[in-house]
C-alpha cells in the first residue's frame, strides 16, 4: 500500500486460560490510516486491539506468544514501560466509560497523570480536545458538572477527547459508535475522518457499512484466525476467501 | 401502572395486608429510636435542672456523694480511646482493604476473607483478655491501650466493607484508567477510592459507632480509674460506655447519681447520633455531586 507500518503483529497467540483467542496473526497496521477489524461475534476482534497497548495484561490468566511491534519496538519485551506505551494510544470503548470525576477532570486525567500541573496549560488542553471532539460548545458552560450526567453519545465524545488529550499516536476504538444513536454515531465517525491524517486509527466494527465508510484497510478474523486483510476496496469487492465473501455478504454475522 | 388492579381479590388482600404490617413495623423501629432518646431524656431531666449543662459536660469533678456529677473525664476519655482507634484503624484498614482486594493473589485472597469475618465475630471480652495480655504490658491501662484494643476490633468491619465496595467498582473504569496511561496505583488512588468514596465512609462511620459505644474490652484494658482526668493518651481513660456499665444499678441511693448516669447513656446516644449524621451528610453530598447536582 505504499504506506509506513505503525503497528506490526507477528505470529500473534492469546490465550485467555487453556482458551486461544487468537491463533498466529500477522498483520501490519499501517501509519496515518484507518484501519477496520471486522468478523463475527467472539473471533478475537477485540482481544487483538486490547493487544496493541498491552491492556490485555490486566484479564487475569492471559498469556501472549508472538511479538507487537509499535514503531519498530517490541511492546512485550520486558523492559517496556507499559504507561508510556499506552500513552501512544488512545481507547474508544464499546461504552463509554466516563471516570467518576468532572468533564474538565476527565479529559486532564491524563495529561495530569503525564505530569502536566499548570493549571492554564490544562485548561488550554481541554479546551483544545473538547473542541476537537466537537463537545466544546455543549459543555463549556459546565465543566466542573459531573461527567456522568452527559449523555451516552456526549460522553463517548468526551471519552475521545479524553483519549485525544494524553497526545496519542493511535486512537484504538471498539465499536465506538454500538452505543450510540445514529446520530452520535454519525458525530463520531465524522471525527474520526477529520482526524485520520494525524492518528493512526484502528477501529473494531460489527458494522461493514460503517467499515465500508471509513476504513482504508481491512482485517477479517474467523475464530481467532486472520483470514484476510488488504485495502478496502479489494477486500469488499474482489474478497479471496470464501469466508470473507460470505460474511462480506451478510450471509453470517 | 398499578400491578395491584390485576391481582385476584383474595391476593389484592393479603398484598395489602402485608403492605400495613411492613409499615407498621417499620414505624415500630423508629418510634423505638425516639423512645429511646426520649426516655433517656426524661430520665435524666432531674439533673439537668439542678445543675447547669455547662458544669456538667464540661467539669472534670466527679464525687457523686457530694453530689458533684461532672462527666468531662468520661466524656475525654471516650474521645482518647475513639480517636486513637480510629487514627489506626482508617488507614490500615483502607491500607488493607487496597491490598487484599487490588493486589493480593486470590488464593490470599481467599484465606483472608474468612479470618477477618472470623475476627469481626469475637466476643469483646476475648479482645479485652488479649489486650490485658499483650498490650497492658507494654503501654499500660490507658487510653492508648484501650484504642489500640478497639482499633483491633473495628478493623474488620473495615476491612471487609471497604474491599467490598472496591470490589464493586467495575472493570471497564479501570481499565480506562489503565488504558489513559496510569499505573495501578494512580488508577486506585483517582478512580476506584473516589468511586468507592461513599462507602468507605460508611465503612468508617460503622467501626466509629463499633469503638464508641464498645464497653466491655475498654473496661477491661483502659483503667477506668475515677479520679483521674487523662490529660494524655498514657493516662488511664474511662469512657462513658464503661462508666454506664460499671455503675448503673449500684448506689441509687444516693441523690441525683441515677440521672447523672442517665445522663451520660444520653449523651453518648446523642453523640453516637451526631456522627452517624454527619457521616450520613457527607455520603449524600458526595452522591448529589456525584450525580451532578
Ligand atoms: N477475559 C476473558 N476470559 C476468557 N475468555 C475470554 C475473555 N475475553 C474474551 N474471551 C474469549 O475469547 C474469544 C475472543 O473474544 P473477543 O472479546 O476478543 O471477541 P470479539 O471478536 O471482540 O467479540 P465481539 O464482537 O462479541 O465483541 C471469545 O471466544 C471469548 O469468549
Ligand atoms: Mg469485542
Amino acid at each position: 500500500m505504499g504506506s509506513k507500518t505503525h503497528i506490526s503483529v507477528k505470529n500473534l497467540s492469546i490465550w485467555y486460560g487453556r482458551h486461544q483467542a487468537l491463533n498466529n496473526i500477522s498483520i501490519d497496521i499501517p501509519d496515518k490510516k484507518i484501519t477496520a477489524i471486522i468478523g463475527p461475534s467472539g473471533c478475537g476482534k477485540t482481544t487483538l486491539l486490547k493487544s496493541f497497548n498491552r491492556l490485555i495484561d490486566l484479564q487475569d490468566g492471559v498469556s501472549v506468544g508472538g511479538r507487537v511491534l509499535v514503531d519498530g519496538e517490541d511492546i512485550y519485551a520486558p523492559e517496556i514501560e507499559v504507561t508510556r506505551l499506552r500513552k501512544k494510544m488512545g481507547l474508544l470503548f464499546q461504552r463509554p466509560q466516563v471516570l467518576p470525576m468532572s468533564i474538565y477532570d476527565n479529559v486532564a486525567y491524563g495529561p495530569r497523570i503525564h505530569g502536566i500541573k499548570d493549571k492554564k496549560k490544562l485548561d488550554g488542553i481541554v479546551e483544545r480536545y473538547l473542541k476537537e471532539s466537537s463537545l466544546w460548545t455543549e459543555v463549556k458552560s459546565r465543566l466542573h458538572s459531573s461527567a456522568s450526567k452527559l449523555s451516552i453519545g456526549q460522553q463517548q465524545r468526551l471519552c475521545l477527547a479524553r483519549g485525544l488529550a494524553i497526545e496519542p499516536e493511535a486512537i484504538l476504538g471498539d465499536e465506538p459508535t454500538s452505543a450510540l444513536d445514529p446520530v452520535s454515531a454519525e458525530r463520531i465517525e465524522q471525527r474520526l475522518l477529520d482526524i485520520k491524517n494525524q492518528y493512526t486509527i484502528v477501529l473494531v466494527t460489527h458494522i461493514l457499512r460503517q467499515a465500508r465508510r471509513l476504513a482504508d484497510y481491512i482485517v477479517f478474523l474467523y475464530l481467532g484466525n486472520l483470514i484476510e486483510h488488504g485495502p478496502a476496496e479489494k477486500i469488499f469487492n474482489d474478497p479471496q476467501d470464501t469466508r470473507t465473501q460470505a460474511y462480506i455478504n451478510g450471509r453470517f454475522s | 401502572m398499578d400491578i395491584r388492579k390485576f391481582l385476584p381479590a383474595g391476593r389484592q388482600v393479603k398484598d395489602n395486608l402485608a403492605r400495613r404490617i411492613m409499615f407498621g413495623l417499620c414505624l415500630f423501629v423508629l418510634s423505638l429510636a425516639f423512645f429511646m432518646v426520649f426516655g433517656l431524656y426524661q430520665r435524666a431531666k432531674p439533673i439537668l435542672a439542678m445543675r447547669p449543662l455547662k458544669d456538667l459536660l464540661f467539669s472534670g469533678a466527679w464525687h457523686p456523694t457530694q453530689g458533684q456529677f461532672g462527666l468531662a473525664s468520661f466524656i475525654t476519655g471516650t474521645l482518647w480511646v475513639t480517636t486513637i482507634a480510629m487514627g489506626i484503624a482508617v488507614p490500615l484498614g483502607i491500607l488493607t482493604a487496597i491490598y487484599l482486594s487490588e493486589y493480593a493473589h486470590r488464593r490470599t485472597r481467599e484465606f483472608a476473607k474468612p479470618l477477618i469475618d472470623l475476627l469481626a465475630g469475637i466476643s469483646p471480652v476475648v479482645y479485652g483478655v488479649w489486650g490485658v495480655i499483650a498490650i497492658v504490658p507494654l503501654t499500660g491501662f490507658s487510653a492508648l491501650t484501650g484504642g489500640i484494643v478497639l482499633a483491633v476490633m473495628a478493623f474488620p468491619i473495615i476491612i471487609s466493607i471497604v474491599a467490598e465496595v472496591i470490589r464493586t467498582v467495575p472493570f471497564e473504569i479501570r481499565e480506562a484508567s489503565s488504558a489513559l496511561g496510569a499505573t495501578k496505583w494512580q488508577t486506585i488512588k483517582f478512580v476506584v477510592l473516589k468511586k468507592a468514596w461513599p462507602g468507605i465512609i460508611a465503612a468508617v462511620i460503622l467501626g466509629l459507632s463499633r469503638a464508641f459505644g464498645e464497653t466491655m474490652a475498654v473496661l477491661m484494658v483502659a483503667g477506668c480509674s475515677l479520679g483521674v482526668f487523662p490529660k494524655s493518651v498514657f493516662d488511664p481513660a474511662y469512657p462513658l460506655p464503661a462508666l454506664i456499665a460499671n455503675t448503673y444499678g449500684e448506689m441509687m441511693s444516693i441523690p441525683l447519681y441515677d440521672a447523672a448516669v442517665l445522663l451520660a447513656a444520653f449523651v453518648l446516644l446523642l453523640v453516637t447520633i451526631f456522627f452517624n449524621m454527619v457521616g450520613w451528610s457527607i455520603l449524600l453530598r458526595i452522591e448529589r455531586r456525584e450525580a451532578g447536582g
